[in-house]
């Protein structure tokens, strides 16, 4: 497959077909619904004639689908590609960022603020409370990132092997201590927690948008040029060093943006699981390894992904609605598996 | 002197955690020399080849590169005179024998994508053995196929340079290979040794070394045993010394060196050679 994808020059094809994909997972999300729009009307709603739909239909499209869309595309695109560039970093198809304890971190963050907020952070209120729950996921997840390199970090290189079992042991502690606030938590806590946890596009809003995408963009603009990095790093650290590559500066800024994305996307939809592991995995199996065509594969193959699950979380049980974390575990987990059977374990290990 | 060599080591020591794996090591590697880097298993050949390649940091003692210290050059400068064949790859993803060997052109200012990268990478391709390879893909080749791989990595990296400029570093390149390719690969090394290039190779047939190596370096126990022409380095006695084992030189007509044969029974070299060891130290 690779190699007959890659002989013909073909990866450029296959990343227009995955935009397309993206098209349509973003139209029928806009479209279906409680209140279904014609696809002549929601056009019309996204080149900005808004006369021309009915206020219903406006605040469905603007204040509910838009930016629930916007944020699935985002946090999809961010899950693939830096889950693509975790798992370069690691030299390991198995590392994605929920790995290394960027999720977990990013939790405990939500957690705490969320059980805080009660009465430490009352005060927080207007545009500082919109920001103030991603911001804490964000800080949690960077924190967690920063003592991890710290750990992991010996006599100035990074050892993978003690990063991934660094990794494993901060997510037990950090379930532990999110547990251990939600055990202290009442039923209304609770039931946010849950949401949280499990995943979902439907808090999104502008704001919360806009001040996510300030820590997601340095993502999207720093990891394409990081392509060739990436690759010569699958070598190995000591051949990369030996192609002249300044490796720790490289390393660090990989670990910086990608946590920041990473803890900025939880901060939108919550955990959601599978997605930065399965998707690069996929997109490997017919572009081949090379990051120039796997990063961007990743970003809209994970953007079309969690379109298309949120797509079915919303209507396969309408009108209540799934957690889509639920439906990203549910699909991936046995796509993982099946990968892990299909005679490929040797890349694993 | 000190500008043709290809690396000098002064005084270089490597400690980890307190234990000396190298004590104080003088040596010169002359340019354009192919070296045997010999010596026992633990001895410390892989550290110090480590060393040369800037991948480890000495403790004390300073190591120059082509008359520069190795910690003055410029990365990629370096990058573009000296590589490394390092001694096991862990790459494990389904690239293709094309994509890695491009990698090697990471430091030029084609990236590996140029039309001269191509010209370079077909040529070494051909040099190693693999022409026709370049779209299999890489997971799918045989340990001593990929072995080959990586040395076309290696030498694409330094290709176009000014031979006599240059330096390979072989960690063992003979790892995984059968006979035929062991010797296609020594060969290999002195075709390039006959261009200029300086090549050091951790070796650890002797006879190997002293059919393809001109001078040799013999460690044993952290310590720099003798070094000089590999003839000299490879007589009984330091032989004994290092590797413990009795050995005798045998000339077969028709060949310009020696052979060794190992024996269980130790034949009556306990002379010391004539050379003394510090003398061929400090050549």
């Amino acid at each position: 497959m690779i190699e007959a994808v890659a002989r013909r020059g073909l990866q450029p094809a296959g990343i227009w077909l995955l935009a397309v994909l993206l098209l349509v997972a973003a139209g029928l999300c806009l479209a279906v619904g409680p209140v279904s729009l014609a696809p002549a009307t929601l056009l019309q709603g996204l080149v900005g004639r808004v006369s021309a739909l009915d206020p219903i239909e406006q605040s469905v499209l603007y204040s509910i689908r838009l930016p629930r869309v916007a944020a699935g595309i985002l946090v999809g695109a961010v899950l693939g590609v830096c889950g693509a560039a975790m798992q370069g970093l690691f030299r390991n198809p198995l590392a994605d960022p929920g790995l290394i304890g960027v999720t977990a971190g990013a939790a405990f963050g939500c957690v705490v603020y969320l059980k805080g907020a009660a009465f430490a952070f009352a005060g927080i209120s207007g545009v500082l409370g919109t920001f103030a729950l991603p911001a804490f996921a964000l800080l949690g997840g960077l924190a967690t990132t920063a003592l991890m390199y710290r750990i992991a970090s010996v006599e100035g290189r990074t050892v993978v092997a003690v990063m991934l079992l660094a990794g494993i042991a901060l997510n037990s502690l950090l379930g532990a201590g999110t547990g251990l606030v939600l055990f202290f938590s009442d039923d209304d806590q609770l039931r946010q927690f849950t949401f949280w946890t499990l995943g979902s596009l439907g808090h999104a809003t502008w704001p919360m948008l806009g001040a996510a995408l300030v820590f997601i963009l340095p993502a999207f603009l720093v990891l394409p040029c990081f392509a060739r990095f990436l690759d010569a790093l699958l070598l190995g650290e000591a051949e990369a060093l030996h192609l002249g590559i300044p490796l720790q500066q490289m390393k660090r800024i990989l670990i910086l943006v990608t946590a920041a994305a990473v803890g900025a996307a939880a901060s939108l939809a919550g955990g959601i699981g599978f997605l930065g592991l399965v998707v690069p995995h996929l997109v490997r199996q017919v572009f081949g390894p090379g990051h120039r065509w796997l990063l961007p594969g990743s970003a809209l193959l994970g953007a079309g992904l969690l379109l298309g699950a949120d797509f079915f979380a919303r209507t396969v049980a309408a009108p209540a609605e799934l957690p889509v974390g639920v439906i990203t575990a549910a699909i991936g987990a046995p796509v993982f598996f099946s990968l892990l059977l299909s005679g490929r374990r040797s890349v694993f290990f | 002197m000190a500008a043709t060599a290809a690396i000098q080591l002064r005084d270089v020591r490597f400690e980890r955690r307190r234990t000396t794996i190298l004590h104080p090591i003088d040596a010169i590697l002359p340019a354009g020399r192919l070296t045997a880097l010999l010596g026992p298993n633990g001895a410390g050949k892989s550290t110090l080849l480590k060393l040369c390649a800037g991948e480890l940091q000495p403790s004390s003692g300073h190591i120059d590169c082509f008359g520069r210290a190795l910690a003055d050059w410029n990365s990629g400068d370096l990058a573009r005179r000296r590589a490394v064949l390092p001694q096991q790859s862990g790459l494990r993803f389904p690239f293709r024998v094309e994509e890695v060997v491009s990698l090697g052109r990471s430091p030029h200012p084609g990236r590996g994508r140029s039309r001269e990268d191509s010209r370079h990478i077909a040529a070494v391709l051909s040099r190693v053995g693999l022409a026709g390879f370049e779209h299999r893909l890489y997971t799918s080749l045989s340990g001593g196929e990929q072995q080959r791989v990586h040395l076309a990595r290696a030498l694409v990296q330094i290709a176009g340079g000014k031979p006599a400029q240059c330096l390979l570093l072989l960690d063992e390149p003979t790892n995984n290979l059968d006979l035929a390719h062991q010797h296609s690969i020594l060969k290999l090394a002195r075709g390039l040794r006959d261009e200029g290039v300086s090549v050091l190779a951790v070796l650890h047939d002797l006879n190997l070394a002293l059919t393809y190596a001109d001078d040799a370096l013999l460690l044993h126990q952290g310590r720099l045993q003798a070094s000089g022409p590999i003839t000299e380095v490879l007589c009984p006695y330091w032989i004994q010394r290092c590797f413990g084992l009795p050995v005798r030189q045998i000339h077969l007509a028709g060949s310009a060196r020696p052979h060794l044969i190992f024996e269980p029974v130790a034949p009556a070299t306990d002379q010391p050679p004539s050379t003394s060891p510090v003398a061929l130290a400090n050549r």
